[in-house]
């Protein structure tokens, strides 16, 4: 399996005035080519700072985003540039990602019109093309995106970033602003493009059911490291770490007969500023013990093939 | 069956605007007994925000309101929202989906809660204080003393949501209405909120309208699910009956399309998106998006049939592929 992207030991620290904010601690991870995979855990865990790293929009404090044989970190403006054409993305918020005072149409010409230098006819048959490829008609091109309804203005955004034919696109929560009936949609789309043109996704969510859908591989996110890392089907079917365990379980299910939640959880996340020693979930895990509470943090182990999990005390030993 | 602690019937809700009258609501009726915790559903558009706001007197000067409604047995005059707030005012709360937006950021917890409490009640600052701080250890709030001190920005969601809880129940409400109040919290502290509802809508019998979009949610915490489309009740039903047998084609098909664990295949989807309220297709709102529809369902407004299950408006109900309605 080739690897399109490479993280290596991904540092992201903010300071400020009540003390170090830990967003994106360590992590490593590779997204081969053709696959998606998916990065989830709860608010404060990383996982949008992890994705604007990989954009570089915002700038890591340390470590490696190798992309395509390139690391963006060390490249130059113009390298950067031409690294960014094969990288499209996806917002959550598809009403504030999209200019409210341009046409569709330019909106999802515009990377066309800067990197391609294309005009006239021959963007018009791009553009037309790409609103296809996500189940619009060329006729919406002329209309502006209040005219348009959730799931279709995120169609929009899906062109845009389809633009330029790249071959990763990072997809930062693009469904949880969509009715249920519309993300379904979306959701189907997406798998849809991904087979079809062989993309690779980078896809961040808090919602464990989509993530099973769309995942070929699973990382889950604690507080700024990861916590566990593996093929999305051994991961839902097997989960190792208490915390992925946690999540699962607390995720509702769609049956009143079997309902989930006579138990809920105890604690809550801690603050990234103030993170616990030792193991960061220690302080809401029920198979804590004091190694667990006292540094070092516990190290990544493999369980199983490709599949590992940062704890002393996994699932199943 | 216990007696309901509020009946809806009819209720019409439109907006006028400059030019005409926007109908949101043709005549939805639904009823919720003491701790019952009433699920209602719908996506944009579907009046799932209208209809609370309607019951409860806060909707705005534009709004032309019909309908007749009861509470505790006393007759609500619904179309005035005034008289609706002095009867609800002190019986009923309401809790919003984004909790640190419905605090004002400029004052602490405690301030808020006493002010609230002592213009409800009338009572001292010094009284409002000691509900206060009961009432956000009825939450479970951790270090309620604390709690009281601080700002908004201060705590997480789930805490403040808490907080919110705490101040919708420190008056002992009758009814309590939630709108969406855990879309914005975590699957975690979600769980952790949901939970509580449910223990204090059972222990103290306070009936629950749960507002949300999330089919999940109201498969862990209602009782029974009132599904909108299009300003109109299209099925209600007892949760595992909803959920189990489905009888409008929209609830089948919204039930089909909702991701969760172990659905790793394609989801069903439902074509097109849900219709403005300006702009409502004939017959059966739902008719362009059905997979079902029959010539019936675009020409003739489906009647809503009684059963032993629940309630449903569909020409041509899942339960007829059998042979039969269910």
């Amino acid at each position: 399996m080739s690897e399109l992207l490479s993280v290596r030991n991904l540092v992201k620290r903010y300071e400020t005035p009540r003390g170090t904010v830990h967003a994106v601690d360590d992590v490593s991870f590779e997204i081969p080519v053709g696959h998606s995979v998916a990065v989830v855990g709860e608010s404060g865990c990383g996982k949008s700072t992890l994705a604007l790293s990989v954009l570089q929009l915002v700038a890591p404090t340390s470590g490696q985003v190798n992309f395509d044989g390139t690391d963006l970190i060390g490249a130059s403006r113009s390298a950067l540039t031409r690294l960014r054409r094969e990288i499209g993305v996806v917002f959550q918020d598809p009403a504030s990602s999209l200019n409210p005072r341009m046409r569709v149409g330019d909106i999802v010409g515009e990377p066309l019109r800067v990197h391609e230098k294309l005009r006239g006819r021959s963007l018009h048959d791009r553009v037309t093309k790409l609103f296809n490829d996500v189940g619009l008609t060329a006729d919406a091109m002329d209309r502006y995106p209040h005219q348009f309804s959730g799931g279709q203005r995120q169609r929009i955004s899906i062109a845009r970033a389809l633009a330029l034919e790249p071959k990763l696109i990072v997809l930062d929560e693009p469904t949880s602003a969509l009715d249920v009936s519309v993300q379904a949609q979306v959701l189907n789309l997406l798998q849809d493009l991904k087979a079809r043109k062989n993309l690779s996704y980078l896809y961040i969510s808090h919602s464990l059911a989509t993530v099973e859908y769309l995942a070929d591989i699973l990382i889950v996110m604690y507080l700024g490291r990861v916590i566990e890392k593996g093929p999305a089907d051994d991961i839902f079917r097997d989960p190792r770490h208490p915390y992925t365990r946690l999540l699962i379980d607390s995720a509702p299910s769609l049956d009143p007969l079997n309902r989930r939640l006579s138990r809920p959880p105890s604690g809550e996340i801690p603050s990234p500023s103030n993170r616990p020693a030792g193991c960061h979930f220690a302080s809401r895990c029920s198979r804590a013990t004091d190694l667990c509470r006292k540094d070092p943090q516990p190290d990544e182990i493999e369980r199983a093939s490709n599949h590992r999990v940062t704890c002393h005390h996994p699932i199943g030993t | 069956m216990t007696a309901p602690l509020l009946e809806i019937n009819d209720l019409r809700v439109g907006f006028r605007n400059r030019r005409a009258v926007v109908q949101v609501l043709h005549g939805v009726s639904l009823d919720i007994r003491p701790g019952e915790i009433v699920g209602l559903v719908g996506e944009s558009g579907s009046g799932k925000s209208t209809t609370p706001l309607a019951m409860l007197g806060l909707l705005p000067a534009n709004a032309v309101i019909g309908g007749q409604a009861r509470f505790e047995n006393r007759t609500l005059d619904i179309a005035n929202p005034a008289a609706t707030r002095k009867i609800l005012g002190g019986r009923a709360s309401l809790i919003f989906q984004q909790p640190l937006k419905a605090f004002s950021p400029y004052a602490t917890f405690g301030r808020q809660l006493v002010d609230a409490i002592s213009a409800q009640t009338g009572m001292s600052r010094t009284d409002a204080g000691k509900v206060a701080l009961a009432a956000l250890e009825d939450v479970q709030m951790p270090d309620p003393e604390g709690a009281m001190a601080r700002y908004p920005h201060q705590v997480s969601g789930g805490q403040a949501q808490r907080v919110m809880i705490a101040l919708a129940l420190s008056c002992n409400p009758k009814l309590l209405v939630a709108d969406e109040p855990t879309t914005a919290l975590d699957v975690t502290v979600q769980a952790q909120v949901l939970h509580l509802i449910r223990e204090l809508a059972k222990s103290r019998g306070i009936g629950v309208l749960f507002i949300t979009h999330d089919l999940g949610v109201v498969a862990e915490l209602c009782d029974r699910v009132v599904v909108l489309y299009a300003g109109r009740v299209c099925e209600t039903a007892p949760v595992a009956g909803l959920f189990h047998h489905p009888q409008h084609r929209y609830t089948r098909a919204l039930l089909g399309s909702m991701p969760h664990l172990g659905s790793a295949q394609a989801f069903e989807t439902i074509p097109g998106s849900a219709p403005s309220p300006a702009a409502l297709p004939s017959g059966c709102a739902f008719h362009p998006r059905c997979a079902a529809a029959t010539e019936r369902c675009r020409t003739e407004l489906p009647q809503m049939v009684t059963t032993e299950a629940g309630r449903f408006a569909c020409w041509n109900p899942v339960g007829s592929d059998k042979g039969r309605v269910v």
